[in-house]
């Protein structure tokens, strides 16, 4: 295959890309030829991919072309490439969580995520990079290496999917999987210009997906374009038994949901998200997407979320006290990073866990650990669940005004690799704008909607009542389809 | 406003019971974030919250219970493999004096 | 009078006889290799989560329906923290500030009265793997995760027991319950009924408690009221010593039948409680409720009042023949099989219990069928064996599993009940006996005790007692 007959495929949506293998135009083994021979070539320089498996992927590529030659169990995925962020338990295949404490892990058994898109037919290219246990807000705190920014290598993807979003504006995969927790799907996808969503809790199953803070935990799709989007989405939301906290109402088909038209629409844009020290650039591009909105018949209203401003400390509560009850099975004793000195077991827990962990990560867990021990729990950890009613209850009050909330991801656009990293509270303000959303449950989602003078993507937040996933895609196809933004893609 | 040591004891305790240890060279910067992010988040404290009912779960409703049918897994093998240590059927661990 | 008066709680954690673990369907068996009992969640691989057991969740209502506790209609499963090998994922998921039953009472009959004993609160968690030590490794353990996520309830009562007598009475009526319901086997040596003892002293009269220790490693229903008595009277010698108790938790040394500190650890055990927010908060509706309530089997306080109203025994037979359900269920067999009620209460509350009284395993091993005893009462009823025999009679029938029929007549010991042949005994002995003939119509009428022996003694006791007598009083006259 020539060189430019695989860019060009490189660059094309999963829709489109389906539409071809499912004609025959195109084979699922060409295609994943041409996805890994990219790889190979451009990882290197953006660090993306944690683990890359060309066999397997091939191997899955040749069955899934036995199954579209046959017409057999076909879906909207079969013979496509994806790629999953490394917090997916894949059976069989390396997870780590970008830790040292798990490098060598192999999962005995497959996540939900896994086995769904395994039987859909999709082909696997390999793992993505992340913050180490999705902690962090820049992809610079992983084990292996942060990883670059297709539009500036200088710059951050954002994080913790910075790998996925990383990839996928670089073309290096059509579809990728990440889990937000604090913005963690919606701040990369804005960093990198591409299209990221997370459900509302409990829409897609967690069973399988190595756990932060579990109350706050979703999984999500990241993709070049909406439409995309809505496939990956299809293709992994649902009722799940193995996870109790998962929704058990059917997911509907949301790539018919994409009709595109807004008209009779209410749109809320929340006064406290356009205050206190944000980008003026974004600010303007936000406020012309809402624009662009009303001309395609929506209604703008000024809409309040009173304690926005509280989002970020009662976030930085919750998730780390669960964190560090989540991650206290990383002691050495049934799978990963064991030390090898300590015959005494106090010692044996504290260096495996150490000399396993980050810095980031040691930080949440001592965090996590003060605010539920005795003597703290009321004035940190109660006070916190709380004001995350208080929280969640200005977006329901909200909702009795609006179908839907439009918002900036970010305060500031992509900044620089080293810029925040010392500076825990510098580096956690990145998420103003996507916490109080994991706080409250709703869906949420980032999709292009500017460039920087400087080139670099600006990302607009639309944020839905729950399970509305539908009227968010239906929103942002809407704008997508009357704008340019998500044509544009990074020059390798 | 904490006093210097009481962060320093503080924290010391707080990573012991984490099973965390650091080398008392990096020990003070450590401590420092800590009391960094410690300070940031109460501000809670500014918000009054009497009579709010606690979000304990991000999913209220519902019941995900289980029928009791015993399945084996079938990989205890594979999951043993994964053991740093090992002795057949066990997983071996440095001894243990205290019983729970 | 002692100076000071023992304050004991008991904390039970009983093992449910469900077929799966309390959050994973892995056999909850016990008899397993090690390790083969053992899945993705409950060894805590990264990325797994809990799901609940809904009959654990039954069970653990059953229990609180027979022990007055109030079922919750909410209440919440929480983490405790800390680690510990056999704790895979760092945390225990129990329940802390919502369990599932609250309040509750247990009655009991103890030194010969009723006694209520209180219930603070029942609660369903996960159990936890198995430590071994014996493996010719002087400085490795082994770990075995089997047990990992085996449903338990933990029943604990109020500081309501006096004495360590009540507290093994309490354990035993608790146990019985238990074992009723079909909800647990019951068997402290199994582990899979546990017992932790909570003891405290106070000086007599004084309101306050004391400081409390507890106590684990009660590995039967003996060790538990011996370690009590031990902690009570090692309390005593530190408070008359003029020091003071420190709270703490001690390990039962069964072989030098004394308690023991445990190695001081540096830090107290902070278990940071939290909600655990993998799992939903447990909803418990009336319906559901009253579905198992309809399917609870006859409760003991129940059956109590029916053995009185219907059998028309005493309350007090009635309170110790429905402490065990297999006891009760005994007990009925036996008036089925066609004995009077009295008479089966009196035998089996008397003489039976007696026999059992030490073996753990209660009415279960006793050798003699319900039918046999019947038959055995039946004897003496027809007049076929006198009721001094019947005790030797029922002592081999304990002994060999045998029935009474065989037992009679292979001792050759039928009653006689032949008026002509015991005519013959008296006048025998009364021909012997001129002496005492004279004293007697004297006036001595004591001395018909001594014509009675000398008649049983010529028949081999077997002589029917009241025609004995009425033949008696007739000749001497």
């Amino acid at each position: 295959m020539s060189k430019s007959s695989a860019r060009e495929l490189c660059s094309k949506s999963a829709a489109e890309l389906s539409t071809l293998l499912k004609k025959r135009e195109l084979s699922s083994h060409e295609l994943t030829r041409a996805y890994i021979d990219k790889i190979e070539r451009r990882n290197k320089e953006l660090n993306c991919y944690v683990l890359q498996c060309p066999e397997l992927a091939l191997a899955q590529a040749k069955a899934a072309d036995e199954r579209l030659s046959k017409g057999e169990r076909l879906t909207p995925l079969t013979g496509v490439p994806i790629a999953l962020k490394d917090i997916f338990i894949t059976q069989g295949i390396e997870t780590t969580c970008a830790s040292k404490i798990l490098k060598g892990y192999v999962p005995p058994y497959d996540g939900n995520a896994s086995s769904r898109l395994k039987s859909a037919g999709a082909v696997l290219l390999g793992k993505l990079n992340m913050d180490e246990f999705a902690m962090g807000s820049s992809n610079e705190f992983s084990a292996f290496g942060p990883v670059r920014n297709p539009w500036n290598r200088e710059c951050t993807p954002g994080g913790s999917s910075g790998g996925s979003a990383a990839a996928v504006a670089a073309g290096l995969t059509p579809l990728a999987l990440g889990t937000d927790t604090g913005g963690s799907i919606r701040q990369p996808a804005a960093f990198c210009g591409i299209v990221g969503l997370k459900p509302t809790y409990g829409r897609v199953s967690r069973y399988g997906v190595i756990a932060f803070a579990s109350s706050l935990d979703q999984v999500g799709p990241m993709a070049r374009d909406v439409r995309d989007c809505a496939m990956m989405l299809s293709a992994i939301a649902g009722h799940d038994p193995m996870d109790s906290t998962s929704i058990p109402q059917p997911a509907p088909d949301y790539a018919a949901a994409l009709v595109g038209d807004v008209k009779g629409k209410t749109i809320g844009v929340p006064t406290e998200y356009f205050v206190s020290g944000i980008d003026a650039e974004i600010g303007a591009s936000v406020r012309a997407a809402a624009k662009v909105l009303e001309g395609l018949g929506a209604r703008i209203v000024e809409i309040s979320l009173p304690h926005t401003k509280y989002a970020l400390a009662c976030y930085y509560i919750i998730a780390p006290a669960e964190a560090s009850a989540n991650l206290a099975r990383y002691d050495g004793i049934r799978f990963g990073h064991r030390a090898k000195g300590p015959h005494e077991l106090t010692d044996l827990f504290k260096i495996s866990r150490t000399e396993g962990f980050g810095p980031e990560v040691a930080l949440r867990i001592v965090v996590g650990t003060y605010v539920l021990s005795s003597g703290y729990y009321d004035a940190y950890y109660l006070k916190a669940q709380k004001v995350r009613t208080l929280i969640k209850n200005d977006f329901l009050d909200a909702f009795g005004s609006c179908d839907a909330i439009l918002a900036p991801v970010t305060p500031t656009p992509p900044f620089k690799l080293g810029e925040k990293t010392d500076d825990p509270i510098q580096m956690y303000l990145n998420d103003i704008f996507t916490i109080p959303v994991n706080l409250a449950g709703l869906p949420g989602m980032s999709l292009p909607c500017g460039m920087t003078r400087d080139g670099l993507p600006i990302g607009m937040q639309l944020i839905g009542k729950p399970l509305d996933e539908a009227g968010l895609l239906n929103i942002a196809y809407a704008y997508e389809q009357a704008t340019e933004w998500h044509k544009r893609i990074p020059v390798l | 406003m904490k006093k210097a040591s009481d962060i320093i004891t503080v924290v010391e305790k707080t990573t012991s019971l984490a099973r965390l240890r650091f080398e008392p060279s990096e020990f003070g910067r450590f401590a420092e974030k800590v009391e960094a992010v410690l300070s940031y988040v109460a501000q809670l404290n500014e918000l009054g919250t009497s009579g709010i009912e606690p979000t304990s779960h991000a999913v209220e409703v519902g019941s995900a219970l289980r029928e009791d049918k015993a399945i084996r897994s079938g990989i205890d093998e594979k999951i043993l493999s994964a053991a740093p240590a090992r002795d057949g059927p066990y997983v071996q661990v440095p001894k243990v004096i205290d019983s729970e | 009078m002692p100076k000071y008066e023992p304050v004991i709680g008991l904390e039970v954690h009983a093992q449910l006889k469900t077929a799966s673990k309390m959050f994973c369907a892995c056999p909850a068996s016990v008899d397993a290799q090690p390790n083969t009992n053992i899945c993705p969640v409950c060894t805590a691989q990264p990325g797994t989560l809990p799901v609940v057991n809904r009959l654990a969740v039954e069970m653990a209502i059953k229990a609180g329906l027979s022990l007055d506790s109030q079922v919750q209609r909410r209440s919440i499963f929480a983490r405790k923290n800390y680690f510990y090998p056999d704790l895979p994922k760092g945390y225990q998921i129990s329940q802390y500030e919502f369990p599932l039953c609250q309040g509750g009472g247990l009655e009991m009959l103890t030194g010969g009265a009723k006694k209520t004993v209180s219930l603070i609160r029942i609660h369903l968690e996960e159990d936890a793997g198995k430590l071994l030590h014996d493996f010719g490794h002087e400085d490795m353990s082994h770990v075995d995760f089997n047990r990992c996520g085996v449903p338990l309830i933990e029943i604990v009562s109020g500081p309501d027991m006096r004495s360590p007598r009540e507290a093994g009475d309490y354990l035993r009526t608790l146990r019985n319950v238990l074992v009723y319901l079909d909800i647990c086997e019951g068997n402290l040596q199994e582990g899979n009924f546990r017992c932790d003892a909570n003891v405290s002293i106070r000086p007599v009269g004084q309101k306050e408690l004391g400081t409390r220790t507890e106590m684990k490693n009660l590995n039967s229903f003996k060790a538990v009221e011996r370690s009590i008595a031990y902690e009570i009277e090692r309390q005593s010698n530190v408070l008359d010593g003029g020091g003071t108790v420190i709270q703490e938790t001690r390990l039962w040394n069964d072989a030098q039948g004394r308690t023991e500190s445990m190695r001081s650890k540096e830090e107290a055990h902070d278990y940071r409680y939290f909600p655990d927010p993998d799992l939903l908060p447990l909803i418990v509706e009336n319906e559901w409720i009253a579905k198992i309530k309809a399917s609870l089997p006859e409760l003991a306080g129940e059956k109590a009042e029916r053995f009185v109203s219907q059998h028309g025994i005493t309350e007090y037979d009635s309170l110790v023949l429905t402490a065990d359900r297999a006891l009760a269920d005994y007990f009925e067999a036996v008036i089925a099989a066609g004995a009077p009620a009295k008479k089966a209460a009196n035998w089996i509350a008397a003489e039976l219990m007696r026999e059992l009284k030490d073996d753990e395993r209660g009415i279960a091993a006793c050798p003699i069928k319900p039918g046999d005893l019947a038959g055995l009462i039946r004897l003496i009823e027809d007049g076929k064996i006198t009721g001094k025999i019947a005790k030797d009679v029922f002592e081999k029938m304990f002994a060999t599993g045998r029935d009474a029929h065989d037992i009679v007549a292979e001792m050759g010991v039928s009653q006689i009940s032949d008026s002509s042949a015991i005519e013959a005994a008296v006048d025998k002995a009364v021909a012997d006996n001129p002496k005492q003939v004279e004293q007697y119509r004297s006036g001595k009428s004591a001395l018909l005790g001594y014509f009675v022996g000398q008649v049983m003694k010529a028949t081999k006791g077997q002589a029917n007692p009241q025609m004995l007598n009425e033949i008696l009083r007739k000749k001497l006259a």
